[in-house]
């Protein structure tokens, strides 16, 4: 070992220490606020514009926690949703904006905040060809009033469809009909392609991509 | 005993009486209270010159002997002492030292003493139960009376001090004791081997005993014992006052110990990790079921160990708990957190902490390779929450036992601890229900996401804390935010002055939360005194106290199943401050006493003099947790508290516990931005009374946290926190206060007796057992 690699040596080895006391005494906390944005008084109405759909099946059903219907669902579109004001998509405890494509909650894979990029599960049924019955189709994506989902109901989410179309957002079409469906053995797989979506429109959320990516166990 | 003298007294008893009453009592009580080896004085009054015969017996009574009863049973052990003839002042006393066997404990003898004969004869009975033999000789001085406190639990470092009370000990007074240090043994052990061998630093102190407490206060140990408990949590070591000083335990010793548990614990720094190397590992088994686990690496070579799964927030991620997973790990606990799906809602979330912890149950023989088959401890799971996920462990009990959710792996019973980190309140009474679990809630004051701000039910933690049936445990922090209680980075969603921090606030939770999961799930002793004590006068070692900002309340309600006497809840419902719930006179000098639910009136917390429940966020209008609000103002006044007769006999309980917070904004509390105090006194049947001021005992009520918003002015939701005073503390030093004949309780504020304002919430007045 030559002088100047001890030099080097001693200097990481300070380096390290100062690393490791600096975590012991981490600086306080701003005393600014770092409370979630105040959502509009009015009822949360915003549009989504969907960046692209990539239908999927299932071989195994599952159920859509995202409603009150608790659906079943063995088709649908994987959706990769834009919102241009990404504080709407802060997520918090108590009841947050939903997102709706049509008259349907939505499943929220991520929470885009930063990015403005929601990767969204839209439950949907296999058409008699074998495609998925949403793809293709125009639906309104949107930001409804907050609330917790899986106590939306079909006659809910339809009126707050009618507020998003009387507000007069505009529709997206829903990718191509024609596009032949990934297909899945289970929502657990499903969830971990979610995980490729979200590294590519969320690149932020690591450790959710992380999380999605783990190897499944047991089959 | 003699067939015929008990014939004679049976014959005699029959004949009938008119004579003077007599009374026979034992240390001046009729139901005494001894540990064997004690000596105590049997007292029998009645006509001089009588024939005095006292029988006792093992088996209690009634015994029927013509139109009397007697108390003793009529076994075959029934003993019987013929005592010669009353002495001419009518008073006979006998000093009687029971053996010191300490397989006597729980004993019971009972007595009756006849004197007199023929028409003339008078019965009265008596009772004397033994006690361990362990008497409390560990603990702190105080600066006033009662001068020293017994506790369990030191931390490591600090001076150990042992306290002999003449009051309670006469015949220590003038006599020298050497008093020893050991090394904790069983009872067994200590009769195998009496021999004493001191391990503390100071070594063997000898000590001449003094007539007053404060003669006999000893530091024993300078904070150099070691805390040393594996994976556990308390060294043991028992204090022998070895009063013939031979060097052995002997009958006429006093020993804190020799009991089921230990007479002193010293503790290690549980802030840090513990001796287990952590295996972490992450897998999927599917949809929801993505998991984060946490072991003990040797743990191959252990017994099954407890479960503590992990149940995060919305928005979280089940890989932010390394904090908690690693911690509880180290100590040879299996950790595991899961993906929750909070995004529906609490339905959900309940449903991925039920098949979640099904899932880790069920396919043990794969996860980690099966390193966990045969290790996990079923019948015992904690659930613990963050938010959503903290509302939902909560429902998740609930459907298991109010909807019968199909578990495959476990049963109500097998859940053992509910924890919740900042729980939402969505779903309200009958569904976020922790039912009969020992229940346990943090909450941070500067919590930004569930504020706890009076305009939201669904933001208010402190409700699922008051639906718990049996124990309830909380922990309120200042200046911690929503995110704080994660370690997954990004923002603390925090908002008020002197924020923590996510250091600090993880420092606190290390410390608590081993505690909690050691006594919950492993019965640790000594990890009690945690979470009970106030935290200003006993933390964790390695709590962040250089930090001004951290503040901590703590609160411990004790159940039915813990063992409790309500004095006061007002749960009757009522709202008559002249009675209690325990059927009892009430009567009170102080100000705006008002009883009712412990819900703000409104959707802030303005100071408005109408709304004396303001900063009350402990139900909705829906629930029924009730308390009480007053106020003094530089006058003094007090509440006092007729002892209904069930509990007259004070000595089968162990503290008096209640739970107080200030008003928040109310200007009786900005006027004086402090920890408040007052006194606690009790008095006996026979008009003696002791007094306790609670900040002798260390702490007080915390003023609340200085956050503004939720309407105009300072100071955020009122914080509980329990105070629990050792009921033996008032007949320390002789005070002549007899604990065996209570009479009434009485809290004094103002002039004389702490604090000179202020305005307290108030609830749950009880004796418990610890």
């Amino acid at each position: 070992m030559n002088s100047s690699t001890t030099i080097l040596s001693l200097l990481a080895a300070g380096l390290l220490v100062t690393g490791v006391a600096l975590g012991v005494t981490s600086p306080r906390p701003a005393e600014d606020d770092s409370a979630p944005p105040v959502l509009p008084d009015s009822g949360v109405l915003a549009a989504a514009r969907v960046v692209s759909a990539t239908p999927f099946r299932l071989q195994q059903p599952a159920i859509h926690a995202w409603s009150a219907e608790q659906l079943q669902y063995d088709a649908g579109l994987l959706l990769v949703l834009a919102v241009d004001d990404s504080e709407l998509l802060v997520r918090r405890q108590v009841a947050e904006p939903v997102l709706y494509v049509g008259a349907m909650p939505v499943e929220r894979i991520n929470d885009g905040r930063i990015s403005g990029h929601v990767v969204a599960l839209l439950p949907s049924v296999t058409r008699a060809d074998g495609g998925v019955a949403a793809a293709g189709s125009e639906r309104l994506a949107f930001l409804g009033q907050p609330a917790l989902p899986e106590q939306i109901d079909a006659r809910m989410a339809a009126a707050e469809l009618a507020r998003a179309q009387a507000a007069g957002l505009p529709v997206s079409r829903l990718g191509d009909a024609d596009v032949e469906p990934l297909l899945f053995p289970d929502r657990g797989e499903l969830g971990a392609f979610s995980a490729t979506l979200v590294a590519q429109y969320a690149p932020d959320e690591q450790d959710l991509v992380r999380g999605l990516s783990v190897p499944r166990l047991t089959r | 005993m003699s067939q015929r003298l008990l014939s004679t007294i049976l014959f005699l008893a029959a004949l009938g009486t008119s004579a003077a009453a007599a009374e026979l009592t034992i240390d001046g009580v009729s139901h005494a209270y001894a540990r064997p080896g004690q000596s105590i004085v049997v007292s029998i009054s009645g006509m001089p010159g009588a024939p005095v015969i006292l029988l006792a017996d093992v088996a209690p009574g009634p015994l029927q002997l013509g139109n009397k009863t007697l108390g003793v049973g009529g076994s075959a052990g029934l003993a019987l002492v013929s005592l010669g003839a009353m002495p001419a002042l009518g008073q006979l006393d006998l000093s009687v030292t029971p053996d010191g066997n300490p397989d006597l404990a729980d004993l019971s003898i009972y007595l009756t003493a006849v004197v007199g004969a023929g028409q003339d004869m008078q019965l009265s009975d008596a009772i004397l139960t033994f006690v361990e033999r362990s008497v409390p000789l560990a603990g702190e001085p105080l600066s006033a009376f009662p001068f020293f406190q017994y506790v369990s639990a030191f931390n490591m470092t600090e001076a150990l001090d042992v306290a002999v009370d003449p009051g309670r000990y006469p015949q220590v007074v003038g006599q020298a004791g050497d008093i020893y240090v050991v090394e904790s043994k069983t009872g067994a052990e200590w009769n195998a081997d009496p021999s004493l061998t001191d391990v503390s630093g100071d070594g063997v102190n000898t000590v001449t005993f003094g007539g007053a407490l404060l003669d006999n206060i000893v530091e024993v140990d300078g904070g150099s014992l070691s805390g040393s408990a594996g994976d556990g949590m308390g060294h043991p070591y028992d204090v022998v006052v070895d009063l013939n000083q031979d060097g052995l335990l002997d009958a006429g010793d006093l020993i804190d110990g020799f009991s089921k548990q230990a007479g002193l614990y010293v503790v290690h720094d549980i802030v840090n990790r513990g001796p287990h190397v952590v295996v972490e590992t992450l897998y999927s088994g599917g949809s929801w079921l993505n998991q984060d686990l946490y072991y003990p690496a040797d743990i191959a070579a252990m017994t099954k160990r407890p479960l503590v799964i992990v149940s995060h927030g919305n928005g979280h991620n089940y890989q932010w708990y390394d904090h908690i997973g690693m911690h509880l790990a180290s100590y040879g606990f299996i950790v595991m957190s899961h993906s929750n799906n909070t995004g529906p809602g609490i339905q959900s979330a309940s449903t991925t902490t039920l098949t979640n912890t099904d899932y880790l149950l069920g396919n043990l023989h794969t996860i980690a390779g099966g390193a966990l088959l045969g290790k996990v401890d079923q019948d015992n799971i904690a659930w613990i929450g963050h938010s959503r996920g903290g509302e939902g462990v909560a429902k998740a009990y609930d459907r298991l036992v109010d909807e019968g959710y199909p578990a495959l792996h476990f049963v109500p019973e097998d859940i053992v601890l509910i924890s919740s980190i900042a729980p939402t309140d969505f779903l309200g009474p009958n569904q976020s229900d922790p039912h009969d679990k020992p229940y346990h809630l943090w909450v941070g004051g500067a919590d930004a996401d569930v504020t706890g701000c009076a305009s939201s039910n669904i933001a208010a933690s402190f409700h699922l804390l008051a639906r718990a049936e049996q124990r309830r445990l909380g922990i309120s922090l200042h200046g911690v935010g929503h995110g704080d209680f994660h370690d997954g980075g990004g923002s603390s969603v925090a908002s008020g002055p002197c924020k923590l921090g996510r250091n600090d606030t993880h420092a606190v939770m290390r410390g608590y939360l081993l505690p909690l999961v050691m006594h919950h799930q492993r019965g640790n002793i000594p990890a009690e005194d945690f979470l009970w004590r106030q935290y200003e006068s006993f933390h964790p070692l390695g709590a962040p106290i250089a930090d001004p900002c951290l503040v901590v309340d703590l609160q411990l309600r004790e159940g039915e199943a813990d063992g409790r006497f309500v004095i006061e809840d007002y749960q009757d419902g009522a709202g008559d401050v002249g009675s209690s719930s325990s059927g009892q006179s009430v009567t009170s000098s102080v100000t705006a006493l008002v009883e009712g639910l412990l819900d703000d009136e409104n959707s802030n917390f303005t100071h408005n003099a109408s709304q004396p429940f303001n900063g009350m966020t402990y139900c909705r209008a829906s629930d029924s947790e009730r308390g009480a609000v007053f106020e003094w103002d530089n006058a003094p006044a007090s509440i006092t508290w007729e002892v209904a007769p069930a509990a007259r006999n004070a000595r089968i309980w162990d503290e008096l516990s209640l739970r107080a917070c200030q008003a928040t904004r109310h200007p009786l509390t900005t006027g004086e931005l402090a920890d408040l105090h007052f006194d606690v006194t009790l008095t006996d049947h026979m008009g003696q009374s002791a007094t306790v001021s609670i900040e002798t005992l260390g702490g007080g009520v915390e003023e609340p946290y200085q956050r503004s918003s939720c309407g105009t002015g300072v100071g955020w939701g009122n914080e509980f926190e329990t105070i629990s005073v050792s009921l033996d503390a008032f007949e320390a030093d002789g005070s002549g206060f007899d604990l065996g004949n209570l009479a009434s309780i009485r809290l004094s504020f103002g002039p004389g007796a702490g604090s000179l304002f202020g305005r307290l919430g108030l609830d749950d007045l009880q004796l418990v057992q610890r």
